[in-house]
């Protein structure tokens, strides 16, 4: 496994009044290589989880296991986890403040030391990566870029890292369908092309199940399921009752399934749901 | 997070502490402080003493909570006792060494003032942390009206002060989030001397600045939207009632300077 916690625990403000507990003794995996969805309503503890993936928060109680390291104190240790696990913060494009996208994306491999040479070429490939034009885009103000064009800049500025496993929290916040499209394109590129291992933080079970060959779904601090889109999908009931709205194509055959039409439920695109309509009907089955 | 925020330190109760109005509340405050200075006697101190330890208990205020707040003037505490001890001259000698004495005089005159700066901070820490920062500038805008006679903008002033507190821990936590997003791309807030360091917090001051103007714009905005306007009269959607327990708190404390003026404690 490559990813691992273990019991993970985490309180917020231990101690005081404010005692908020935000993760309830998680265990689970993510292998190298994989692309998956970690979902949950919102308040469920995703933001805090990811952040104990590349050691930013401390847990209480358990711990997370890195390729076999388990993640401690040590702050060399810690320098080095953060560039192998790269973390892209929600609104991602808040944290810009240089004056130029080359000097934003230079900012990850500047910290690690990279000498003029290597910043540039590690900046040339991050926004290749994204699918930007590093000639155009490089001396402009990355706070005058257009709100895709923001969201890929700071893709490309945790992509400079050259890191192993690349976690982003609600990628698609914010953006309208065609940037949406783009970014879950780049997503499916990086994870296959680029093999890269992928966890996005999402509450929508659209997206999950569309990226994703895993879907971990978190409600009040625990990990309440977890296993490939087909299987999450079929408990339709235990989804909706966590708050969480089921794709429409699923509803959609949950719908028919329900009706007496002895449908799959388990599919993910148009073109599967029509092929298994088309299937049940030349077998004759009518509603 | 909030921990390290000393203006918002208000611990959340219900007690008839936080429940009280806060104009007499803070009308009862100047009143123990007043008497606090002019307290000459240990009985008197050890009687304001006492009743502040039976408040913070009645406030259901943990005591590490004071000592929290009496960490900041741990030396003046201890810079104002040695100079009583070694400056105050009278009564017994109790320790000579060389020609430098303690006397009694100094003893007692030392203990005497840091009991009544512990004293000092103690109140005013009780009383914010039992009000809410908003319910507080609700009082200090009572107090502030006598300067709207000379064209103070009161109401705005309190205005202003009242959306500085609210966005303080916005803000807080907006640091803590963006710190954490840079520490993701390798940025180092910890180590360096101190030029590096201020260097170093560009990436946390920038997008800091500019969220913050964001957020003002929108909530000019927003007010502007729900009607607030410069000048207006406003009224208040929960009005704060007074209850013969506001009158208790007020003319206790009251009645206590009063005490201590007349039998001079």
């Amino acid at each position: 496994m490559f990813i691992r916690t273990e019991e993970l625990t985490h309180v917020y403000m231990p101690g005081t009044p404010f005692a908020a507990t935000a993760l309830r003794g998680v265990t689970l995996a993510i292998e190298r290589g994989s692309c998956s969805a970690l979902i949950g309503p919102s308040g469920s503890g995703k933001s805090t989880l990811i952040q104990h993936l590349n050691g930013l928060l401390k847990a209480t109680a358990g711990r997370v296991v890195v390729d076999g390291r388990a993640v401690g104190e040590d702050r060399q240790e810690m320098l080095k986890l953060r560039r192998r696990v790269g973390l892209v913060f929600q609104m991602p494009e808040q944290q810009f403040f240089a004056e130029t996208v080359y000097d934003e994306i230079a900012f990850a491999p500047r910290n690690m030391g990279c000498n003029p040479g290597a910043v540039e070429a590690r900046v040339k490939q991050a926004l290749n990566q994204v699918g930007l034009d590093y000639g155009k885009l490089k001396d402009r103000s990355p706070f005058h870029l257009s709100a895709g064009q923001k969201r890929l800049t700071a893709v490309a500025a945790i992509l400079a890292l050259r890191p192993e496993v690349l976690i982003m929290d609600e990628p698609t916040a914010g953006l309208d369908p065609a940037n949406r499209q783009r970014l879950h394109d780049l997503l499916k590129t990086l994870n296959r092309e680029a093999g890269l291992t992928i966890l996005i933080v999402t509450h929508d079970l659209d997206q999950a199940a569309a990226l994703a060959d895993r879907i971990l779904v978190l409600n009040d601090g625990r990990l309440v399921m977890s296993g490939p889109p087909a299987e999450i999908l079929t408990r339709g009931a235990e989804l909706r009752r966590l708050g969480l709205a089921l794709p429409l194509l699923s509803e959609i055959m949950h719908g028919l399934s329900e009706r007496g039409l002895p449908v799959n439920t388990a599919v993910f695109s148009l073109d599967q749901a029509r092929r298994e309509i088309n299937r049940v009907r030349k077998q004759g089955a009518t509603l | 997070m909030s921990r390290n925020i000393t203006l918002g330190q208000y611990l959340p109760g219900d007690t008839f502490m936080h429940r009280l109005n806060p104009r007499f509340k803070l009308l009862s405050l100047l009143f123990v402080l007043t008497a606090l200075f002019w307290l000459k006697t240990f009985t008197g101190m050890g009687i304001l003493l006492l009743l502040l330890i039976l408040l913070t208990a009645a406030a259901r205020v943990p005591y590490r909570y004071l000592l929290r707040g009496l960490r900041p003037i741990l030396y003046i505490i201890l810079f104002t006792l040695v100079i009583y001890l070694f400056f105050t001259k009278g009564g017994v000698v109790l320790l000579r060494v060389g020609s430098v004495t303690i006397e009694q005089a100094g003893l007692f005159e030392g203990v005497f003032i840091i009991a009544r700066l512990i004293a000092l901070v103690t109140a005013s820490i009780l009383v914010t942390l039992t009000t809410t920062p908003l319910a507080l500038t609700h009082g200090l805008e009572f107090f502030l009206a006598p300067f709207k006679l000379i064209r103070l903008p009161v109401d705005e002033i309190a205005m202003i002060m009242m959306i500085a507190l609210r966005f303080i821990p916005t803000l807080m936590e907006e640091s803590q989030r963006l710190m954490r997003a840079q520490m993701a791309r390798g940025a180092d807030f910890e180590t360096g001397n101190i030029f590096r360091k201020a260097r170093n917090l560009t990436p946390l001051i920038v997008p800091l600045f500019v969220s913050a103007f964001r957020r003002a714009d929108e909530l000019a905005l927003a007010m502007e939207a729900r009607g607030y306007r410069i000048g207006a009269r406003r009224t208040r959607m929960r009005e704060e009632t007074v209850t013969w327990r506001d009158w208790i708190a007020v003319t206790a404390p009251a009645a206590l300077l009063a005490a201590v003026i007349i039998y001079a404690l």
